[in-house]
């Protein structure tokens, strides 16, 4: 016991109280070149990457500091050396016109800025310094992103800077209404966030919900979008997603034009998309691509491939152990043959393989290409032909876990995927102990847990519970635009009708 | 906190393994899928049954049937015996068909049924036949093909049940006539000489088996009980002369039957039971050829008086074996209760006077006219 104790507690660590949020005495501008730089050079540590570089402004002793590792270096020629030398005679006042130049009297602010890729020219004698933007921007192209790709419609994709994401949503949307909020996050970090909604159609207590959870966040690393993610949503323990993420804009401006509210932050192209319902998860932009018919049945399909990926490792489970008078005569001959010599009981022989798909999964994503095929190829021979051979695994749960597997990546969004691939495990365990009794009970807790959960004052699991007939136009099936008359109820827009009569009801009275 | 600990750990697998003790492994269990009762040569019950073995690797190599043939007081005490017999834990949940022997049928079946009827495992939906002679030749019996016997004979069962030869049965549908007063079942009668082969259906009174009807009057039994199936054909000598044998015959094929059984009471006692048979038919096969409109006059004529006299033959068999097929006796309990009271329907029900009818209208005869 001793041995025990002195085991989980040797390494045990007081953390000092965290500090209030000092705010930071500003620090006036000295009237010397070299008194201000010695200031910066002291107040960075001395890192290596700050640069200083004199220039010769005709009349002033003039030096400017930079960090090498944030800036362009042809911007730095282009917006400072450039006007200097092109305004030789000219006076000081033109010259930093030309440069854009910002003026600051406070040291404190201006290191902030200096960190964030800007140069600040010092001027002897001068009561202020000015601060050039001199940042150097490596944005890759707007590609379709990897995860949710679609057949049709836009193949735009967020990119990692938050102006460009803005851009790609306001392009869509040229509406006065589109408001973007700011917001500086992480003590330490101080990276950019913005909400972004529609001022005529969110919920004002859902913008206020959102904006109170997102002040609230004091934390010091706030990196990106999904750790924003776990700082505002309900319940971080529930294995359901309750923020929607999102890599593509047309799915941000469809769910903008309902009245939700959108987080971007700088640094990652996801973009978060608040409240969302459990069948928000199941829609996909090519269900609108697609007409309403077909549109209807891939999104059945989806559905359908949720009872699967949950339920059916678990009612193989609890037929085959507890009630296999439900097997067809038929079919009881090769099922009885294929179990009749595995040692496992069918919980072991599922887990098994369960694991091992989600291995060759974990190890797929890791591996680059062209040798993520070879996995593929000894998870598919190994898993699928050798293991059956060797007896240790029949060829029905083969089956089972194969149509499992795949019914669980049918899910559009990657989060939703990962928690019912997770789901299933519980309900297994539950079937292989109480067979069928066990999988209704497990069953009856998600949906408990699915009616309780919120997200931001929404109901997930509408519009089933609460019901709401209406909304169920583009949930289990997608009924044609025309007919969708109002808003879904969910995010609580403040305008819920949508359109008057138009389409094909309009032909019929005309 | 140990404590705590331990006890949390005690309920959780508690609860946890409580369900395995009503697991039952498909792969542990051995499954029956075929068994037949007979009464012994020392009165005692005997039952065979053919479990399956699917021993091998999991694909290639046909299962087999292990057969088992025990004595014993009871069925369930069968069971347990064969217990002892058979390796792994028998299942009777996935039965196909159940047979009994003849002279059992003769004696009662419902003792033996009993447990079928008690255990909730048990497979309702299996087929129960009646085998001319004993079950354990039936079971044991060498099949030419490569089928079960067991698939055999439930698919021999079903192919007589769409071509209306015997009645869709299974142990689920003759729990109530078999404890009924007012209602008797009937069930495939099989003959076992170098295959199994269909003969006509086996008729109960209660649940002993009390007569027996050939192929053709089973199903005309089964029309006049109204319960046409997918196909019922018949073939009949309707002329005399001709220059071939197959000349003489018509084939028809029951398209759609109407009904109409009426149960009158006269006075106290003499009950009356009208039976009007209407059948559409279709003629499959008339080798003579020229159906025109005479000759199919004729033929109607011709099938409708054959087949009263036959209806009125499948009748008198059935009083004969005091076996109320029709429902004769539900339907006197229901509108006529006070009569109901003063019958002894054992005696009286031989006493009823059936009237069948049957007209026979040719509706349809083939493609080609």
């Amino acid at each position: 016991m001793g041995l025990l104790t002195n085991m989980f507690t040797n390494n045990r660590r007081k953390s000092r109280p965290m500090l209030k949020k000092s705010v930071l005495t500003p620090q006036p501008v000295f009237p010397s070149v070299q008194e201000n730089i010695q200031f910066m050079q002291e107040a960075l540590f001395h890192t290596d990457d700050l640069l200083r570089q004199t220039v010769s402004i005709p009349g002033h002793t003039s030096e400017f500091l930079f960090m090498y590792t944030m800036c362009d270096q042809s911007k730095i020629r282009e917006e400072i050396l450039k006007p200097i030398l092109d305004n030789r005679d000219g006076d000081l006042e033109g010259i930093l016109i030309s440069m854009r130049a910002n003026r600051y009297d406070d040291l404190e602010k201006v290191i902030d800025l200096l960190v964030k890729g800007y140069a600040v020219l010092f001027i002897e004698g001068m009561e202020e310094c000015f601060v050039i933007e001199v940042k150097s921007s490596h944005v890759r192209s707007v590609t379709e992103p990897n995860n949710e790709k679609t057949v049709e419609g836009s193949h735009e994709g967020f990119v990692e800077s938050i102006i460009i994401n803005l851009q790609l949503v306001r392009k869509h949307i040229e509406n006065r209404n589109l408001v973007v909020k700011r917001y500086k996050l992480g003590n330490e970090t101080k990276s950019e966030a913005v909400i972004v909604y529609l001022q005529n159609l969110a919920n004002p207590k859902l913008i206020n919900e959102v904006d109170c959870r997102i002040q609230n966040i004091d934390a010091d690393n706030i990196s990106s979008a999904e750790i924003i993610e776990e700082y505002i949503e309900d319940k971080s323990f529930s294995p359901f997603p309750q923020l929607l993420h999102t890599e593509r804009p047309d799915r941000v401006i469809g769910n903008l034009l309902e009245g939700r509210v959108v987080l971007l932050a700088e640094g990652s192209s996801t973009a978060l998309i608040m409240p969302v319902t459990f069948f928000a998860f199941y829609q996909s932009p090519d269900d609108y691509s697609f007409r309403s018919l077909q549109g209807s049945f891939l999104r059945f399909i989806r559905l359908f491939s949720f009872v699967i990926s949950i339920g059916l490792p678990a009612y193989y489970i609890a037929v085959v152990s507890f009630h296999y008078e439900v097997i067809p005569q038929d079919l009881l001959l090769p099922i009885k043959r294929s179990v009749e010599h595995i040692p496992y009981p069918p919980i072991l022989e599922a887990l098994f393989l369960e694991l091992t798909i989600e291995l060759l999964r974990e190890a797929g994503i890791r591996l680059p290409g062209p040798v993520g095929q070879t996995i593929g190829i000894v998870g598919g021979l190994v898993i699928g032909d050798a293991v059956v051979k060797a007896g240790m695994v029949s060829n029905a749960m083969i089956i089972v876990v194969a149509l499992t597997a795949i019914a669980s990546f049918v899910v559009p969004s990657h989060e939703m995927s990962a928690s019912v691939r997770m789901l299933r495990f519980p309900v297994m365990v539950a079937a292989s102990l109480f067979g069928f009794f066990g999988i209704v009970y497990s069953v009856i807790i998600i949906l408990i847990h699915l009616c309780i959960l919120e997200s931001f004052g929404t109901p997930y699991f509408a519009p089933v519970a609460p019901l709401r007939l209406k909304d169920w136009k583009d949930t289990i099936i997608r009924f044609p635009q025309w007919m969708m008359k109002q808003r879904s109820n969910d995010p609580a827009p403040q305008k819920l009708d949508l359109q008057r009569s138009s389409g094909e009801e309009r032909q019929g009275n005309e | 906190m140990r404590l705590g600990i331990i006890l949390f750990a005690a309920c959780f697998i508690a609860m946890l393994l409580s369900g395995c003790w009503d697991q039952q492994l498909l792969k542990d269990d051995r499954i029956v899928y075929i068994v037949g009762f007979d009464l012994g040569s020392d009165g005692k019950l005997q039952t065979t049954t053919a479990i399956l073995d699917v021993s091998g690797s999991q694909k290639g190599m046909k299962p087999f049937s292990e057969i088992h043939t025990v004595s014993g007081y009871t069925s369930r005490h069968n069971r347990e015996i064969m217990d002892l017999e058979v390796p792994g834990r028998v299942s009777a949940s996935k039965v196909l068909v159940i047979l009994f022997g003849e002279a059992l049928a003769r004696k009662h079946i419902y003792p033996v049924l009993d447990v079928f009827y008690r255990d909730p495992r048990s497979a309702l939906n299996a087929k129960v036949a009646v085998i001319e002679g004993t079950t354990r030749d039936a079971i044991t019996m060498k099949l030419t093909g490569t089928k079960l016997i067991s698939e055999h004979y439930n698919k021999l069962i079903k192919s007589a049940e769409k071509a209306t030869n015997v009645p869709n049965v299974n142990i689920q549908f003759i729990c109530s006539p078999l404890l009924d007063q007012g209602d008797d079942f009937a069930v495939p009668y099989i003959k076992i000489a170098k295959t199994p082969s269909i003969n006509g259906i086996a008729l109960f009174n209660g649940d002993k088996m009390t007569g027996t009807l050939s192929r053709e009057e089973s199903m005309l039994y089964l029309l006049m009980a109204d319960k046409l199936s997918k196909t019922a054909s018949f073939t009949f000598e309707v002329n005399k002369e001709g220059k071939q044998n197959p000349e003489k015959y018509i084939s028809i094929d029951v398209q759609s039957i109407k009904r109409k059984l009426k149960v009158n009471v006269q006075g106290n006692r003499k009950i009356q039971v009208p039976l009007d048979l209407n059948l559409k038919v279709n003629a499959i096969e008339y080798p003579k050829n020229h159906l025109t409109k005479q000759i199919l006059d004729r033929l109607n004529k011709k099938l409708s008086k054959e087949l009263t006299r036959k209806a009125q033959v499948v009748t008198q068999k059935m009083q004969k074996a005091n076996h109320d097929g029709f429902g004769i006796g539900r339907r006197i309990m229901a509108y006529y209760p006070n009569t109901w009271k003063n019958l002894n329907w054992k005696e009286d029900y031989r006493k009823v006077e059936f009237v069948p009818k049957v007209t026979v209208e040719i509706v349809t005869h083939g493609i080609m006219n």
